[in-house]
């Protein structure tokens, strides 16, 4: 037994000793930044310990308006992506002809630069001095006059944020959905059939627990990226995300390391573990829920 | 409720798409089920018999002919709206439902003046469960069941909205031998006990033997024989039904027919009689001395002797070289071999009692005339 143990513990050697230095270190290394205050990169010095830097993030409105922004993303964009590459794998899976055609047009977005997708969407919905752009001339078909989405209100930029993030996001869920919906077996579905269950009550009952883990992690890991979102932002609005008021937490924490109110590695340090116990009780929360609902 | 097939056909196109012809699973069926009646449907894979089931519960739609359940015609009728209860061969059970709500699950689809509240419901699981003999397991999982258990939790899913045709696809297959057994007898009283008609699709003749009021033989999807198991084991129609049936299976001998004789290579057997000189009531002579044909014309022919047919006797007709004796307690199985003989051994069942008597190099047979089965050599068919 004892012998066995000294196995198990040489194999997981090579990945444990990789975790800790690179994660479970700077893990802990942040934490400890976050209480150290003052703390200088250059000197390696810092004046005393307490939680200023937390006090100091908290109410920093840059802070304020980047967790604002980015809840508002989670909200919308996490129930909206899933449920649309729900209804969207259901489709592929229900469709015979042209459905691998289908299946490489939905996944296209996956395999393109973040950057090139965002240039392409200021282009459609920026409005310049010579054009309005292509989503404003469709909003003029119904009636709505110019607006500027991506210097614009607040609104009309969170709009384009929701939307482009929705777009990036789908392929994934699409090819994890569209897989779990062809592994559910068939004979369950003519079992209901021949027991005359109606379709929506099929779905209802059937599908969806039967694709319930992968929805499941599809909705976790889609919290945790949005609540990560940063380059999605900057590929937008640029990387002056404070004054186009749509920072997210990631990018307040870059500013703070690297912008240009950059060399606060005690303040970026804090926000990181306040994003993080974000981030975590909203897992717990998910775990929690998902006992109810989850069938593996 | 009676089920009656008409001129059913069903194709599929076939898998190589550069080849034209199609694949005919379900080859013109024409029979009629009654009411109440336990039917085992028996062929080898790839017979037809599963797809013949699933066009009765409508998830597939024949390419060609009727079926009328009483005097409905359901051909057209979609699987949701034909009322059988179906069992799958590997059950397909939700494995997100418990018991009771696997069971529950037909009811819940109910509409209009048919609906039930949740005490009907429950009731009718729990007497449905009781009759499978499941009740104790009704907020298990399928996924906590053995596979007897799962098979039962099917079957009374299937039952529990009071089908008016029951059909079971393979339905022992997934169980070990004695639970197979076990099973099959519950079976047969679960549908003595509901009177539903029930259709069920096996490729294990003794299992279609046992507990079955008919047997359906398909094979390459042609009905070779429908009868009582009895009666298609004692008359096979065709040398494919009468190997089919039977274990160990019946012996093949390369035979003819001359001057009213039957012959095995250059043993004389019997005599064979007209099957109509056997009707009358003065068939005495006759009766149990000859092997009855149809035509009486000489011809070669394929002759079958079940094992069991076999009567050891020192000036027996038939002389075979010994191979080896199996005991099987109550019997003894002698294996020896032929010159005539089709599949080179030849498997005789003797009663336990005359190991003594079977000799060392050689032994010899009389057979039972009137048990003898004759097959044209050429079609196959009985002669």
């Amino acid at each position: 037994m004892e012998k066995n143990n000294m196995k198990g513990w040489l194999y997981l050697l090579p990945a444990v000793l990789f975790l800790s230095v690179f994660m479970v270190y700077p893990l802990i290394d942040v934490f400890i930044y976050s209480f150290e205050e003052g703390y200088n990169s250059a000197s390696q010095t810092f004046f005393g310990i307490g939680s200023y830097n937390y006090s100091y993030v908290l109410h920093d409105p840059y802070f304020l308006q980047a967790i604002k922004n980015t809840f508002i993303l989670v909200v919308i964009t996490v129930p909206l992506s899933t449920g649309i590459a729900l209804l969207i794998s259901v489709g592929l899976s229900s469709i015979k002809l042209l459905k691998e055609l289908f299946q490489t047009i939905y996944f296209l977005p996956y395999v393109t630069n973040t950057l090139a997708v965002g240039l392409v969407f200021m282009i459609l919905f920026k409005k310049t001095a010579y054009t309005d752009g292509l989503a404003n001339l469709v909003l003029s078909w119904f009636g709505g006059s110019a607006v500027d989405f991506i210097s614009g209100p607040y609104w009309a930029k969170m709009f384009v944020l929701c939307f482009y993030t929705v777009w990036v996001v789908l392929p994934f869920k699409i090819l994890i959905l569209t897989g779990a919906l062809a592994s559910v077996n068939t004979n369950l579905y003519n079992a209901a059939k021949v027991d005359g269950t109606s379709s929506f009550r099929t779905f209802t009952r059937i599908t969806l627990p039967m694709i319930s883990p992968s929805l499941f992690y599809l909705i976790i890991t889609g919290f945790i990226g949005a609540f990560k979102a940063y380059s999605d932002a900057v590929a937008l609005f640029g990387t002056d995300l404070n004054a186009a008021e749509m920072n997210t937490i990631v990018g307040y924490i870059y500013d703070m390391l690297y912008g240009d109110s950059g060399g606060y590695p005690s303040y970026a340090s804090a926000a990181a573990i306040i994003l993080f116990a974000i981030v975590l009780t909203i897992t717990c929360i998910n775990l929690l829920v998902s006992k109810k609902h989850v069938h593996y | 409720m009676k089920v009656v097939l008409q001129n059913l056909t069903k194709k599929f196109p076939n898998r190589n798409k550069r080849e034209k012809s199609e694949v005919i699973a379900v080859n013109d069926f024409t029979f009629e089920i009654p009411d109440g009646m336990l039917i085992g449907l028996l062929g080898p894979s790839g017979c037809g018999k599963s797809t013949t089931l699933n066009l009765l519960s409508g998830l597939q739609k024949p390419t060609d002919g009727r079926i009328f359940f009483g005097d409905m015609d359901v051909t057209d009728l979609p699987a949701e709206h034909r009322g059988v209860g179906l069992v799958f061969q590997n059950y397909a059970l939700y494995p997100h439902l418990t018991v009771r709500q696997n069971i529950t699950f037909p009811l819940e689809n109910l509409k209009g003046k048919e609906k039930l509240t949740k005490a009907q419901m429950l009731e009718k699981a729990l007497e449905v469960a009781k009759l499978v003999q499941i009740d104790e397991l009704m907020d298990r999982k399928p996924g906590e069941l053995s596979g007897g258990q799962q098979q039962r939790v099917a079957i009374a899913r299937a039952l529990v909205k009071m089908p008016k045709i029951l059909l079971l696809d393979e339905p022992l297959s997934n169980l070990d031998a004695r639970l197979r057994l076990q099973t099959r007898e519950e079976l047969r009283r679960i549908q003595k006990e509901t009177g539903i008609t029930t259709i069920f699709v096996t490729h294990d003749q003794e299992e279609a033997m046992s507990i079955s009021d008919m047997i359906v033989v398909m094979k390459d999807g042609v009905v070779q024989q429908i009868g009582k198991p009895q009666e298609v084991y004692d008359n096979p129609a065709n040398l494919f039904v009468a190997k089919f049936l039977g274990t160990p299976p019946i012996n093949v001998f390369e035979g003819r027919v001359t001057d009213g004789k039957l012959y095995i290579g250059e043993e004389m057997i019997c005599p064979v009689t007209n099957r109509a000189a056997t009707m009358g009531d003065d068939n005495a002579e006759i009766c149990g001395k000859a092997a009855i044909v149809g035509d009486m014309s000489d011809k070669e022919v394929y002759v079958g002797i079940r094992p069991e047919d076999f009567i050891l006797k020192e000036d027996g007709v038939l002389t075979c070289d010994l191979n080896r004796v199996e005991v099987m307690g109550r019997d003894i199985s002698v294996v020896c071999s032929h010159k005539a003989c089709e599949s080179g051994t030849i498997r005789a069942i003797i009663g336990s009692e005359n190991i003594k008597r079977v000799g060392d190099v050689q032994v010899k047979f009389d057979v039972k005339p009137d048990e003898l089965v004759l097959f044209d050599k050429v079609t196959g068919e009985r002669v």
